[in-house]
C-alpha cells in the first residue's frame, strides 16, 4: 500500500469522527455502535501463530514417591504440577513415556510444538538415552526451520548440561534442597529475548529481594565452570544465578544463544501447583512467576509450524490418563500421572 | 507490517480515539486510559503491605451441577453431578486448591465442607430450579453470613451461577431476559466502578484492560441476562450490585456481564474466564491467544487474591481429605466435542 493511500484512509477515518465540540454531548455513543466499528477494524489473531499448541512432557523413572504409589518395574511418572503449568498457559500436554518404543516416541514428537524435561534424579541408563535422543531431535527440528521450544527444569537442565558438554562429570554439588531463594540477574544478560521479557519490572525487582523461587537440588553448575567450558558457553547465555546455603553461587536460569531452549535449576511449576512442602512460596507474586514462565513457553510453542492431525492429538493427550493423589498425607507431589511400561 | 494491518491500525486507532473521546463527554462510561493509570497506582501500594496478614493457602469450594455435563454420554446415573475440570484448573492456576461441594449432599456435609474453604464458585450450566437452586441459594446465604460475621469470603458466580445470584438477590422470577449470545466472542464496555478497589478488573494488567474493549478476548455462551436498566431499577439488585461491565449480543442488545456486590465480595460474571485457557472443543470458539489466556489468569488471580483475605485456616489434613484430588476426571472430549474433562460425582 502506498503512503498516499494510507493518508487517504487516515483522513477518511478522521472525517467520520465528529469533533468533541460538534454535538457529541447530545449524542451518546452506545456500546453497540462502538462494537460495530470495532468489528470492521479489529485485528485478527496473528495467522502465523498456532493457537492449539501442544507440549510433550517426558516421564521420569519410578512413581515419584519412592515406591509408595507403585512398585512395578518400568513404571514412570510425570508430576501433575508440570501438566497444570503447561495447561495454565493455554497449551495441552502429550506425555512422552521415556521407556516406550523409540518409533512411538518419534511419532508422538510429531504431535507436539515443544517439549519439557522435568525434575527428578535419573542421570543414566535408558532415561538419559531417551532425553539425549529427544534433545538432539529438538535441535534438528529447529535447524530444519521449525521453532520448537524446550524447557529443561532442574534435573532436565542438569541433563542437557551434561549432553552439551559431553561430560557426565561436569556438575558440582550444592546445598539447595527444599528451599525458596532470591534470584540475581546477570547484568549483561539479554533479558528482552528471554523468558523474562514479559515479566512486570516490579516483579523482576522483587525476585532479587524476596524468596520467590523454589529450589530443590543437590547438583548444579557454577557460572565459572559453565563459562570455562567452551561447548557450554557457546550454547548457553547465563540469565540468572542463585546462592546455596553455603553462599556458593550456581547458575539458575540459562537461555540458548541459537535455539529456543531455556534451562532452569529452580522450579517454576511448584509455586502455583505443589502444596506438600511448607517452603514453597504461594503468594500472589510467586504464583505470577509460575504463570509468566509458563506463558513464555507456550508463546514460543505457538510459533511452531507443526500442525498435527487433531484426532491423533486427542488420542494421545494426558487426558487419557488419570492422576493419582500421592500427597494426601501432606508430603511429596500432590498428584502424579503414573505410566506402566508400554 | 502488511497492508491490511496498516489499514486496520489507522482506521481503528483514529475511530476508536474519537469514539472514546465522545463517550468521555457523557461521563458515564470510563476511559480505559484513566482506568489504567489509577489501577497501577492503587495496586502497587495496597497489596504489598497487607501480604503478611494474607492466607497463602486458600481453598475454594466449587458447587457441582446436576447431570454428567454431556447429555448422558458419560453417565446416566440419576443423581450424578459434575464439575467441568476447567473450573478446577482455573482456580488451581490462581494458586488455590479446590474442594467439590456436591449439590445433592446432606446439609451437614455441606456445612462441614464450607468450614474448610475460603470462597465459593458457582459454575455455568442449565439447572434453574429444584434441589440445585436450593443448594446454591443455601451456600450463597452461608457465604453472606460468613462476611457478616467478619470474614472476607468471596463468591464468584459464572454464567448460570451468576444469573442465579441475580435472581436470588432480586427475589423476583422475571428479571432476566433472553439474549442472543450463544458462543459469542465479545468486547467489554467497562463502567467507572470497574476501577474501584477490590473489583475484578482493577486487578487486570493495564495493557490487557485496555484491550478488552477493542479485542474479542472473552466468550459469552448464554441465553439469559439482565439489562443494565433493569438491574439499576430493581430495588434489591440496585442496592446490592454495582455494574462493572456490559456487553452486546448479536442483536445489539446490551446486557450486564459483570456486576459486583457493593458490600460483599460477590462477583457475577456472564463471560467465561475458564474456557480461554482450558477448554479446547473446536465448536466452542474459545479464544486461545496469549492475551485471551492472560484474561483467564487475571480473573483467577483476582478471585484467589480475594480468597487469600479470608481468615479461615482449617485443619490441613481435613482439607486434604476433601480436596478434588480425591476424585479423578473423566475425558469427555476425546471426540473433540463438549468439555475436555469433567469430574463426575455419583
Amino acid at each position: 500500500m502506498s503512503s498516499g493511500a494510507v493518508w487517504v484512509l487516515f483522513l477518511l477515518a478522521f472525517s467520520l469522527c465528529p469533533l468533541p465540540s460538534a454535538g457529541v454531548r447530545s449524542e451518546i455513543v452506545l456500546p453497540s455502535q462502538l462494537r460495530r466499528v470495532s468489528t470492521t477494524s479489529c485485528p485478527a489473531p496473528d495467522p502465523n501463530l498456532y493457537y492449539q499448541p501442544v507440549i510433550g512432557i517426558v516421564s521420569h523413572p519410578g512413581d515419584g514417591a519412592s515406591g509408595r504409589l507403585s512398585n512395578e518395574t518400568g513404571v514412570s511418572y510425570i508430576a501433575a504440577s508440570y501438566v497444570k503449568f503447561v495447561e495454565a498457559a493455554g497449551a495441552r500436554v502429550v506425555p512422552l513415556i521415556y521407556n516406550e518404543p523409540p518409533e512411538k516416541l518419534l511419532k508422538k514428537l510429531e504431535l507436539v510444538n515443544g517439549v519439557l524435561f522435568t525434575g527428578g534424579w535419573a542421570k543414566n541408563g535408558l532415561y538419559f538415552e531417551t532425553v539425549t535422543k529427544i534433545f538432539k531431535k529438538i535441535l534438528e527440528k529447529n535447524d530444519a526451520g521449525d521453532h520448537f521450544p524446550l524447557y529443561a527444569v532442574c534435573l532436565g537442565f542438569e541433563l542437557i548440561t551434561m549432553i552439551i558438554s559431553e561430560d557426565n562429570n561436569i556438575l558440582e554439588e550444592f546445598t539447595a534442597s527444599n528451599q525458596a531463594s532470591t534470584i540475581q540477574f546477570v547484568e549483561s544478560a539479554n533479558i528482552e529475548e528471554s523468558l523474562f521479557q514479559r515479566f512486570p519490572p516490579e516483579l523482576l525487582r522483587k525476585m532479587t529481594t524476596d524468596c520467590l523461587v523454589m529450589q530443590n537440588h543437590r547438583y548444579g553448575i557454577s557460572p565459572g565452570k559453565l563459562l570455562d567450558n567452551r561447548k557450554l558457553s557457546s550454547f548457553f547465555e547465563i540469565l540468572t544465578t542463585c546462592s546455596d546455603e553455603d553462599d556458593k553461587v550456581y547458575v539458575s536460569t540459562v537461555r540458548s544463544r541459537n535455539y529456543p531452549v531455556t534451562g532452569f535449576q529452580w522450579h517454576p511449576e511448584k509455586n502455583a501447583f505443589e502444596w506438600g512442602s511448607p517452603r514453597i512460596p504461594h503468594t500472589e507474586d510467586a504464583v505470577q512467576i509460575t504463570q509468566h514462565v509458563a506463558n513464555f513457553l507456550v508463546s514460543e510453542a505457538r510459533k511452531s509450524i507443526n500442525r498435527p492431525f487433531t484426532q491423533e492429538v486427542l488420542d494421545n493427550l494426558v487426558y487419557n490418563y488419570s492422576p493419582t493423589y500421592g500427597g494426601k498425607a501432606g508430603k511429596g507431589y500432590d498428584e502424579v500421572y503414573l505410566f506402566a511400561q508400554a | 507490517m502488511s497492508n491490511d494491518n496498516v489499514f486496520s491500525l489507522f482506521f481503528f486507532v483514529t475511530l476508536f480515539t474519537c469514539l472514546v473521546a465522545a463517550i468521555a463527554q457523557d461521563g458515564h462510561i470510563f476511559l480505559p486510559s484513566q482506568l489504567n493509570q489509577d489501577n497501577s497506582l492503587s495496586s502497587s501500594s495496597s497489596y504489598a503491605a497487607a501480604d503478611s496478614k494474607l492466607n497463602q493457602r486458600p481453598v475454594i469450594g466449587i458447587l457441582s451441577h446436576p447431570g454428567d455435563g454431556s447429555s448422558g454420554r458419560l453417565s446416566n446415573v440419576s443423581d450424578v453431578s459434575y464439575i467441568a475440570a476447567s473450573y478446577v484448573k482455573f482456580v488451581e492456576s490462581g494458586g488455590a486448591r479446590v474442594i467439590p461441594l456436591l449439590y445433592n449432599e446432606s446439609p451437614q456435609n455441606l456445612n462441614k465442607k464450607l468450614d474448610l474453604v475460603n470462597g465459593v464458585l458457582f459454575t455455568g450450566g442449565w439447572a434453574t430450579s429444584g434441589p440445585y437452586l436450593q443448594t446454591l441459594q443455601y451456600v450463597f446465604k452461608k457465604a453472606l453470613e460468613r462476611n457478616d460475621a467478619g470474614d472476607h469470603f468471596p463468591v464468584l458466580g459464572l454464567n448460570l451461577g451468576g444469573n442465579l445470584l441475580i435472581k436470588i438477590v432480586a427475589d423476583q422470577g422475571d428479571v432476566l431476559e433472553t439474549f442472543n449470545a450463544s458462543s459469542l466472542l465479545s468486547y467489554l464496555q467497562l463502567w467507572s466502578s470497574a476501577n474501584d478497589e477490590g473489583s475484578l478488573y482493577q486487578r487486570f494488567p493495564s495493557d490487557l484492560l485496555s484491550l478488552l474493549s477493542i479485542e474479542t478476548l472473552v466468550l459469552h455462551n448464554h441465553k439469559y441476562a439482565i439489562t443494565p436498566r433493569k438491574l439499576q431499577y430493581n430495588r434489591n439488585l440496585g442496592n446490592f450490585f454495582d455494574i462493572l461491565a456490559t456487553s452486546t449480543d448479536r442483536d445489539d442488545k446490551i446486557f450486564v456481564t459483570t456486576a459486583r456486590g457493593k458490600n460483599y465480595p460477590v462477583t457475577v460474571n456472564l463471560w467465561q474466564p475458564e474456557k480461554n485457557a482450558f477448554e479446547w472443543a473446536t465448536s466452542l470458539k474459545a479464544p486461545h491467544t496469549e492475551n485471551a489466556v492472560r484474561v483467564t489468569q487475571s480473573t483467577a488471580n483476582f478471585f484467589v487474591s480475594e480468597a487469600r483475605k479470608s481468615s479461615n485456616k482449617p485443619n490441613a489434613q481435613e482439607v486434604r481429605d476433601n480436596l478434588i484430588y480425591n476424585y479423578q476426571p473423566t475425558y469427555g472430549g476425546a471426540a473433540g466435542k463438549g468439555y475436555d474433562q469433567v469430574y463426575l460425582f455419583q
